[in-house]
């Protein structure tokens, strides 16, 4: 990337603060960022837990476990929890952690905020969860929360909504201090065109969080106020259109897939060129591919809403539009298969990650596309075949990035290397066991399974059989995660201040000691 | 009357910049929001 001539990283005087202060009033990045690693693992277990209930349910035909009220919570409440609870935090806390350190800046431009946007998302978390637990129980319309269905929740809706809305709060927030340190703090001489591609891809993430977050607001509001202030926005009866909330939910909820899946990019944009040994191929068209793609996230909601009923040009621009996104889309995966050509590969954790994303990833992208195809999607509309393409673009996508982030920057957090051998157990069980999992769900679909359904017709029954044992092989593999991370903050072989051998090692992150001193970049290092 | 001026450091550059940033990316978000809801009020409701 780019020669580092000064780099003092501060660590004659490390202080830090003890005790439970050190976390409740953290205005440190480090510290922060720890917290929202650590708040999503939680979620990502909490999650889990109801996806397994889910394949439970579903592991033979018939009611064995729940009754379909609490099998609908559970489907409303793993995404919600997934979603805002587990892959958004994580990537914020990569962010917290990383961003500073890649641009050379002290630490995040609004440190107190930071903590703020931090410390909602409990609160925000206790409440939805608590819903579950009210006489009616918790939302179980579905994570998209469509009128009139939603509007029949009991008295746990509000509670929902207002969960809803803090973490709104809080990604705006978290958004607002990525942008302004990007804009604001970066080291002398790291023009926009320097910076790294993780920094890159949050910077674009941010200001789609700050364009969408406010519409799903808008979005909840109008529902409270439809449910209990008399209005009529989403009611017929009043004159209302609940087909207007699709459209408005979808305008938040499109981009709100790239918020989930461009940080993912970032990493793996950082992983790929270290463990080939060559620069990135194309790193500007890297650039303007991730500005593009959040440029057509706008203009591509309604693709998900084709069965509605909408006028033939309708269908066909979103169609159109949809389609194109695989333009930029494809030049990353070939700019990443183009920074491997050549290279001198090696097969570290984290570069296995994201050759499995790579693949994964691009498996739910096309699933995606046969989906834009409007004829095609009146057949695939709502059946499993939807479920099996997003959690393709999100398990071995979105979470198999943060997986390979955690592995490529622990050394740096902890200051240790982790156990190798155990990392790549833990690799192959995830990749094989996730495949296992969804990949029969295409065929569920296709077959015509509507999904958010408890109970199926019994010619379903062998694919669901195996991807519930994928399931839970899947779930119980990721405590092998939790093993590794513990077993290197408790201890181990220290790591150099580069990590891993490679010459391309050269963002400002890899000149601060392992680990990372608690202040770092006191003074700013020059970049050429 | 006693006046003393001083030049705004780059710090002080840094810091107002920072702040109408954040100011700026906060009025944005909350004029999405009020724009949604109107644009809803006016088409919704008929």
């Amino acid at each position: 990337m780019h020669a580092v001539t000064d780099t003092h990283a501060v660590d004659h005087h490390d202080h830090k603060p003890h005790g439970i202060g050190r976390w409740l009033f953290a205005t440190n990045h480090k510290d922060i960022g720890t917290m929202y690693l650590v708040f999503s693992c939680v979620m990502f277990f909490l999650g889990g837990a109801m996806a397994l209930g889910i394949r439970l349910e579903l592991f033979q035909p018939g009611m064995q476990f729940f009754d379909p009220g609490f099998y609908n919570q559970l489907v409303t409440n793993h995404a919600l929890v997934m979603i805002f609870g587990a892959v958004m935090p994580a990537f914020v806390g990569l962010a917290n952690w990383m961003i500073p350190l890649q641009i050379g800046a002290p630490d995040m431009a609004l440190p107190r905020m930071n903590n703020y946007s931090f410390w909602i998302l409990p609160f925000a978390f206790t409440l939805l969860l608590a819903s579950l637990f009210t006489p009616s129980g918790g939302a179980a319309g579905g994570w998209t929360l469509y009128p009139p269905l939603s509007l029949q929740s009991g008295n746990s809706f509000p509670m929902t909504i207002f969960a809803i809305h803090l973490m709104g709060a809080s990604s705006i927030m978290g958004a607002i201090n990525v942008i302004v340190t990007i804009m604001n703090m970066r080291a002398p001489g790291m023009t926009l065109l320097k910076l790294p591609l993780f920094c890159w891809a949050w910077l674009i993430t941010a200001y789609l969080l700050i364009a969408v977050m406010p519409v799903l607001a808008g979005a909840v509001t109008m529902l409270l106020t439809d449910h209990y202030f008399g209005t009529s926005f989403f009611n017929p009866a009043g004159g209302g259109d609940p087909v207007m909330f699709q459209h408005i939910f979808w305008f938040f909820g499109h981009p709100e897939v790239y918020i989930l899946i461009l940080p993912a990019f970032g990493i793996v944009s950082e992983i790929i060129p270290t463990f080939s040994r060559k620069p990135l191929f194309g790193y500007d068209a890297m650039v303007y591919a991730t500005a593009s793609i959040a440029f057509l996230s706008f203009i591509v909601w309604a693709h998900h809403m084709f069965t509605v009923g909408m006028p033939l040009a309708g269908q066909m621009f979103f169609m159109m539009s949809t389609m194109l996104i695989a333009v930029p889309t494809g030049v990353k995966v070939f700019n990443w298969t183009s920074t491997m050509w050549k290279g001198s590969l090696s097969f570290e954790p984290p570069m296995l990650f994201a050759l499995a994303f790579l693949f994964l990833f691009t498996i739910g992208g096309f699933s995606g596309l046969m989906l834009a195809f409007v004829p095609a999607d009146y057949q695939y509309q709502d059946t499993y075949f939807v479920v099996a393409h997003f959690h393709y673009v999100l398990v071995p996508g979105a979470v198999f990035a943060i997986m390979a982030a955690v592995y490529y920057w622990l050394p740096k957090w902890t200051g240790t290397m982790y156990d190798m051998t155990l990392a790549k157990w833990h690799f192959w069980v995830s990749t094989i066991s996730v495949n296992i999992l969804f990949f029969p769900q295409h065929f569920l679909g296709l077959a015509g399974m509507p999904r958010r359904i408890p109970d199926y017709n019994v010619q379903f029954t062998d694919w669901n059989m195996v991807s519930s044992v994928g399931g839970f092989i899947f779930g119980f593999s990721q405590l092998l995660f939790v093993w590794v991370i513990l077993k290197a903050v408790r201890g181990g072989a220290p790591a150099t201040d580069r990590v891993w051998d490679s010459d391309m090692t050269t963002g400002l992150e890899w000149t601060v000691a392992s680990p990372a001193p608690y202040h770092s970049f006191e003074t700013p290092p020059e970049v050429h | 009357m006693n006046v003393t001026t001083s030049t705004p450091s780059a710090t002080d550059l840094k810091r107002v910049r920072t702040r109408r940033l954040a100011w700026g990316c906060a009025l944005v978000a909350v004029g999405f929001y009020v724009a949604f809801i109107v644009v809803s009020l006016i088409q919704g409701p008929r």
